[in-house]
């Protein structure tokens, strides 16, 4: 009797997960494999049927400087915003846990870390954009008025001063949320390897190196694997943040992979076959990077 | 008992299923719903302002209380239109049965298959005699057929300061103005002549964005013919006029929109605007008032045609191929595009300019416009509309200009020489036209 009672709550757990598994089929698995499907035709414009057209798709994004381009700034802006979030992150989640130090208003600094994490995108790129504009943006106002620059500068000209700028913006909007993160899994560890620690007379910084880092790894890696995805996909801020005739200016600066896709299919002659071909590129890419970095934490 | 039990999981996930699958359609149940029962019949507009919804609701449906029908009117803003009317209308399925373009793309719907040629819906060239040329050019097909109309023109202008030309050139009468601007090298040159007098207080234009539709309207060629792109000899004139305009600090470095090109507007440091038919009543109007000083511009400004005939924006009206509401589709279009009744109804409520001559003749001289110190903007507009040539356009209009747009700036504030900003003109255009032909 109670040998058949389990076996009947196995079969309900499948019943239970049933409709995350349609969901998933249907809104997921489906517009992927129909991606990939996409990725070798020739489908175009108004056109609604398709022939086949084998990897030619991929060899023209490969030939072309824009995709090329376009990869190199994803990699770029992410890279640049992803170490100092992960560092600063680090670097609060270790003050805010540290049992010596007992930081005052803990709670108000989190909340107003973390605050720039609810805010829209929309609202930040718009907020940002103005205040940087030129030539009479409150920036410029304020860095001609201080006498650090002579004439204004013009921050959406400059591909550097672009591509900063975005970095910074994702930098500000997340850092709070890895933060809150690492603070949590730092909770978690057994707090009597570090009375251990301390009775031993181990510094601040041998303790964080030697306990809190090794121990925090697994939600290392989840940061990392979750922010290399959020990251290659980044398409809100950099579009909506130059407004000039599209997106990606100055010079397709700060064109990501995920805008290229977006100005491929919606745009111009919308190039359903690429902007899938390009899709594909960037899913590979993604699953390649999430593997490199399971097998670095697993040998480590 | 086992199979008891199995059985009735097996209809508790059935139930599950389906009430996941009403959850996410429910909006196209009702959609059958309303298509199987008659009475409920609708007409679905498309549009991007609220103009056309106006129209309809304030002076058709009050005309037309017993239609029978509803009139569905969907708006999209601009910026997300295409990308959103684009799949509808491929899919066929919730697609509306009259939409409108504008200028810019119009071409793209026009030499598609998904927009039906007004013969088809009874409408013959004969009806659309008395409509401007420009208006009716825009809106036909590669083949000349005739698939779409504007009740409105949209011709460009260039509008003044009349304070500032006082001030500075010692008169500012719209005739010597004109003679100021007749051409792009003449208003470089007033544009100098005003840094210079003004002590660099005052610019001649808010930014290099705003000469671009006189410079596009007035190509020889459009930008795609047969299949191959065509820069036209007068983009290389666009390129030098914007950098000597941006060398020499001749304008307020304002884009088109941003929020120091609408403060110019109130402000006394931009002395003119280029602004077509609906710039004069939506956004300079709109904008003479100095919230801080409490001062406005209004009645301090005068109008000319500028450096050349041009028109901007506009919008059409088409009717999708495969519509189930043919005839339904064909009454609101003849009401809204032909009807003289209605036409001179809008025209006096709103001041906009009609495509419709005869309409335009009969009331154009009962103008004065006291935000233009008492000029007849009606009767010039209608003047400036004859002037229009709309046989250049194309369905790659607006991509190709976003796209040339960028490499103006980038050549005219010095980071590109001009070789560079073409090559990576082509290769932008090449790269979302891949089946365009760019010679290297």
């Amino acid at each position: 009797m109670k040998k058949k009672a389990t076996f009947n709550y196995s079969r309900y757990g499948y019943y239970f997960v049933a409709p995350f598994i349609i969901i998933f089929v249907i809104f997921q698995l489906y517009p992927i494999v129909y991606t990939l499907n996409l990725s070798i035709t020739d489908l175009t414009g108004w056109a609604t049927e398709y022939k086949y057209v084998g990897l030619q798709n991929f060899i023209r994004l490969f030939q072309s400087k824009l995709f090329i381009q376009s990869l190199k700034n994803t990699v770029i802006i992410w890279g640049v915003n992803f170490i100092p979030q992960l560092g600063i992150a680090l670097l609060l989640a270790a003050w805010f846990t540290d049992i010596r130090m007992k930081v005052k208003g803990q709670g108000i600094f989190k909340v107003l870390f973390y605050l720039p994490g609810i805010i829209t995108a929309a609202s930040i790129a718009v907020l940002f954009s103005s205040l940087f504009r030129f030539p009479d943006g409150v920036i410029n106002n304020i860095l001609v008025s201080a006498g650090i620059l002579e004439t204004p500068f013009e921050f959406f000209r400059s591909k550097t001063a672009t591509r900063l700028l975005v970095s910074f913006i994702q930098f500000w909007m997340f850092y709070g949320s890895t933060m809150i993160m690492l603070i949590a899994a730092i909770l978690g560890i057994n707090p009597a390897l570090y009375e251990a620690a301390m009775i031993d007379g181990a510094s601040n910084k041998k303790i964080f190196f030697s306990i809190t880092l090794p121990l925090i790894k697994p939600i290392m890696l989840y940061i990392l694997v979750t922010s290399l995805i959020g990251g290659m996909q980044m398409f809100d801020i950099p579009f909506l943040i130059t407004n000039r005739s599209g997106s990606g200016s100055p010079d397709n600066a700060i064109t990501t992979v995920a805008i290229f896709i977006y100005n491929q299919a919606f745009t111009g002659g919308r190039n359903f076959n690429i902007a899938s071909a390009a899709s594909v590129i960037l899913l590979g890419i993604i699953i390649i990077g999430s593997r490199i970095l399971f097998r670095i934490f697993k040998e480590e | 008992m086992k199979r008891n039990k199995g059985v009735a999981s097996f209809l508790i996930v059935i139930m599950v299923i389906s009430m996941l699958f009403t959850g996410c359609s429910g909006e196209k149940q009702e959609e059958t719903i309303s298509k199987s029962s008659k009475d409920s019949k609708k007409l679905v507009v498309w549009t991007f302002t609220d103009e056309v919804k106006k129209m309809i609701e304030d002076y058709y449906l009050k005309d037309n209380p017993d239609l029978g029908y509803q009139v569905e009117i969907v708006i999209v803003p601009n910026e997300q239109y295409q990308s959103k009317i684009d799949p509808a209308l491929q899919a066929g399925k919730d697609a509306p049965d009259i939409f409108a373009i504008e200028a810019g793309y119009a071409k793209k719907y026009l030499n598609s298959e998904v927009t039906m040629p007004l013969k088809d819906l009874g409408i013959e060239d004969s009806d659309l005699d008395d409509v401007m040329t420009y208006v009716k050019d825009a809106a036909r097909d590669s083949n000349g057929l005739l698939k779409g109309i504007s009740w409105q023109a949209c011709p460009g202008a260039f509008f003044y300061r009349r304070s500032l030309a006082e001030k500075y050139f010692g008169f500012s009468d719209p005739k010597k103005i004109q003679e100021l601007v007749s051409d792009f090298p003449t208003l470089l040159e007033t544009a100098r002549k005003l840094k210079e007098a003004s002590n660099d207080e005052v610019k001649m234009l808010a930014g290099i964005g705003e000469t671009s539709q006189i410079f596009f309207a007035n190509r020889k060629d459009g930008w795609v013919v047969d299949n191959k792109l065509i820069i036209d000899p007068i983009i290389d004139e666009y390129l030098e006029i914007s950098k000597a305009l941006e060398e020499e600090g001749l304008t307020a470095q304002s884009d088109q929109w941003s929020e120091g090109w609408y403060a110019g507007m109130s402000g006394n440091n931009i002395f003119g605007y280029v602004l077509p038919t609906w710039g004069l009543h939506y956004v300079l109007k709109e904008n003479a008032e100095n919230k801080e000083t409490n001062t406005t511009t209004a009645g301090d400004w005068g109008m000319v045609q500028g450096p050349g005939a041009y028109f901007w924006g506009g919008t059409w009206l088409v009717v999708r191929q495969g519509t189930q509401m043919k005839e339904e589709a064909k009454d609101l279009l003849t009401y809204l595009t032909l009807d003289e009744g209605f036409l001179e109804k809008w025209a006096k409520d709103t001041g906009d300019l009609m495509s419709n001559q005869v309409v335009v003749d009969t009331i154009k001289d009962t103008y004065t416009e006291p935000f233009l110190d008492g000029q007849n903007h009606y009767a010039e507009f209608a003047e400036m509309a004859k002037q229009v040539d709309a046989s250049i356009l194309t369905g790659y209009d607006l991509d190709i200009q976003n796209l040339l747009s960028e490499e103006v700036t980038a050549y005219s504030k010095g980071e590109k020489d001009k070789d560079t900003a073409i090559k990576d003109f082509k290769e932008n255009v090449k790269n979302l036209f891949p089946d365009l032909e760019v010679n290297e």
